[in-house]
């Protein structure tokens, strides 16, 4: 297992009270697997990867769980361990290019500055121009890699003078640069147009089969979901409601949250079924009920849903945190 | 009347806006002020009832065509006809009837209302627009607009930062229903909202239009949503429209080479429903230096030689309400 994540907990502590922003997800992520964590917004997907790499903003902090990479928990690691994991390990990519990328730097230069600072070739060349030219070559090669045409001019080049997509392939190129086992890419494509982001996600699909690169994709998008990722988890209100192969998840939706999802967007199916939402709106992190935390919106809501709802362990990998599958559980995931 | 009649039309309509340069760099660069063709040459018809969606991905002159046909901007070149009236030549007191008939909501439900207002005030301006001065007969009106947008009666007194983002989306709402319209440009009416928000918002618009008739004019860059809300598609590229179809037709068939390959972007839910993917190359150029010829020829995967980038394909009618401006279709 590359991946094991057990009942993370991040919170913020704030003077109104106390806000769960990821609680208790657990997650498993294999070795070139590319999984995708959904949900709408403010559910904890930005900190849930945040946390992976433990740079969760002030005031929030991870109070609990584990992350185990390669079987070793990250949460144990020094800061400086931690440090040097980042990139090299793990490596992510947001939303916004220009997060990654600082605008007064050339962009050959900022993809290189990444590798010198993994110490790439540090071995191979004691130091010097033959170290300098050994990066260079090989930002040429990664810039190639990612799509971003003529190299060796835009090497050269300011974030500015490249479209949204060109920088986004080049954060990518950055984020490839040390061949990390895990990127971490959040809402990669929610910023470009669909056909900008179809390049971008086929660009990600070669790389992880090519470099058999485990990807986190993390999206609102369920149609990107379904088309790029083996396995879905679906996150409502910082918990992780519903896990499982995406084909059986689409297919067949277990959690009220999940099914409501899918009844609410617009699909491509014939006779355009009357859209059917979810009542009600996604609630603050401040004002969670008590037990299950989509209670108020579920239409099939009890008496046992007032009572905290572990997550359950179904069959073929299929997790789901809801008391109607209780009958059917192997037992609690967590 | 004569029913084919559309309710509003566009022919040849165009909008550039200009950026200055300054004197300097004009002398520096021996360039004049630049041109955006935002949209540059369209004819479109949208018939009493229907919803018709404009679809394109960013810049592509959505926006500035929806403002343009309300003449909230004033085109450049063109002419737009409302129940076959040209409305430049309307006077004042016919542009003022145009004006309330003709309604617009926002994509942004954050930045179109003004924070400092009630929602009593916001819904209250375009009544009194409309002459209805009396307060007692204005509040049971507003009320009785926020109940049919499904906003609580208690949430009159309410500021738009009290609501969340699809509550204030149906104040929006509300205001443009308060002018009564018969036609309405929805410019990207859901696209910052959650889905399962999305969802609440698309119903009400479609039973309101049901309710009181109203003619759509429904921008999107999201083709799942215009494929449900739409009965005819146009397809905008580079501020010019490239095909426009019954919705059925375009998604079962798309023509043009760049409406093949956006449908063919759509990241798809259902498995049965996806289509080979055709990954287009580079982005989208600017409306500063639009290509000659078909405006998608540098992009296009079935370009077809050398008339395709000197010559501007024709508006091409391939069936009865399907046309396709590309020299695939000519001849
Ligand atoms: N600095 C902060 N202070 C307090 N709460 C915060 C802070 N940052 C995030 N949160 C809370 O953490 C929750 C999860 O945020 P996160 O950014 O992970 O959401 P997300 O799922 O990525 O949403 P989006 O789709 O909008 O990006 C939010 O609901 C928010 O209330
Ligand atoms: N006032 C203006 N001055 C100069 N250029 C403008 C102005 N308004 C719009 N443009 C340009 O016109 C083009 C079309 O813009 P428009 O907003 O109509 O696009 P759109 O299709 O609505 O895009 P989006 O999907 O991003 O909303 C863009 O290139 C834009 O930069
Ligand atoms: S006119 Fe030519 S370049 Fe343009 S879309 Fe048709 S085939 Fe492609
Ligand atoms: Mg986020
Ligand atoms: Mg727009």
């Amino acid at each position: 297992m590359l991946l094991e994540v057990n009942n993370l907990q991040t919170y913020f502590e704030l003077s109104r009270g106390t806000v769960k922003a990821v609680d208790q997800v657990s997650f498993k992520l294999d070795q070139g697997e590319i999984m995708g964590l959904v949900g709408e917004s403010g559910c904890g997907k930005s900190m849930t990867l945040l946390s992976l790499l433990r740079l969760v903003p002030t005031p929030g902090k991870i109070v609990g769980g584990e992350i185990l990479f390669e079987g070793q928990d990250l949460l144990k690691k020094s800061s400086r361990e931690m440090t040097k994991m980042r990139g090299k390990d793990l490596a992510m990519i947001f939303q916004d290019p220009m997060t990654s990328l600082n605008p007064v730097f050339k962009v050959g230069e900022q993809i290189r500055e990444s590798l010198h600072i993994h110490g790439y070739f540090q071995e191979s060349y004691s130091g010097g121009s033959r170290r300098l030219k050994a990066e260079k070559e090989r930002v040429i090669e990664l810039m190639e890699e990612v799509g971003i045409p003529s190299p060796m001019d835009r090497y050269y080049e300011y974030p500015h003078q490249f479209s949204g997509g060109m920088q986004q392939r080049a954060v990518i190129a950055i984020a490839l640069s040390c061949e990390p086992k895990i990127l971490l890419a959040d809402e990669p494509t929610t910023a470009l147009d669909v056909t900008i982001q179809a390049q971008i996600l086929s660009l990600m699909e070669k790389i992880n089969q090519s470099r058999g690169m485990a990807i986190i994709l993390v999206t609102h998008d369920l149609g990107v979901a379904a088309e790029f990722c083996q396995r879905i988890c679906v996150m409502y209100a910082g918990q992780i409601i519903e896990q499982g192969q995406t084909d059986d998840i689409i297919e067949e939706p277990l959690h009220p949250y999940t099914q409501g999802l899918l009844n609410s967007i617009p699909r491509l199916v014939p006779d355009k079924p009357r859209l059917q939402p979810i009542r009600g709106t996604v609630p603050s992190l401040l004002e969670l009920p008590e037990g299950c935390n989509f209670m108020p919106r579920c239409d099939r809501a009890m008496e046992e849903c007032r009572l905290p709802q572990p997550l359950l362990e179904l069959q073929n990998g299929r997790r789901v945190r809801c008391v109607l599958y209780q009958a059917q559980a192997k037992g609690e995931g967590e | 009347m004569n029913v084919e009649q559309p309710l509003l039309e566009a022919r040849g309509l165009k909008k550039y806006f200009t950026i200055k340069r300054s004197p300097i760099a004009k002398l520096l660069t021996k360039k004049t002020d630049l041109l955006v063709k935002a949209v540059d040459g369209v004819d479109l018809s949208i018939m009493e009832g229907e919803t018709l969606g404009l679809v394109g991905e960013s810049g592509c002159g959505k926006s500035t065509l929806g403002r343009a046909i309300l003449n909230i901007i004033n085109p450049t070149a063109g002419e737009v006809y409302f129940r076959g009236e040209k409305l430049f030549r309307f006077n004042k007191k016919q542009l003022l009837q145009f004006r309330q008939e003709a309604q617009i909501i926002f994509q942004n439900p954050y930045s179109s209302l003004n924070p400092r207002k009630t929602v009593r005030d916001i819904v209250a301006v375009p009544l009194v627009q409309k002459g209805m001065h009396d307060p007692v007969e204005r509040e049971a009106r507003i009320l009785e607009l926020l109940e049919r947008v499904g906003l609580s009666q208690h949430q009159i007194n309410n500021y738009p930062h009290q609501f969340s983002g699809g509550q204030r989306q149906r104040v929006g709402v509300a205001r443009a229903l308060a002018m009564q319209p018969s036609f309405v440009v929805c410019d990207e009416p859901v696209s910052a909202l959650d889905v399962s928000v999305q969802a609440q918002t698309i119903n009400l618009l479609e039973e309101l239009q049901q309710d009181f008739k109203l003619t759509y004019l429904f921008i999107t860059h999201d083709l799942s949503v215009i494929y449900y809300v739409s009965n005819r598609i146009a397809v905008m590229y580079l501020g010019k429209i490239v095909e426009v179809a019954p919705t059925g037709k375009l998604f079962e068939k798309p023509l043009h080479p760049y409406s093949k390959a956006l449908l063919s972007a759509i990241p798809i839910v259902d498995k049965a429903a996806r289509r080979k993917r055709i990954i287009l190359e580079g982005t989208v150029p600017s409306p500063i230096d639009v290509p000659s010829g078909c405006p998608f020829h540098p992009r296009c995967p079935e370009f077809i030689g050398p008339i395709c980038s000197s010559e501007l394909p024709e508006n091409i009618e391939v069936e009865p309400g399907r046309k396709v401006m590309c020299h695939l279709y000519s001849g």
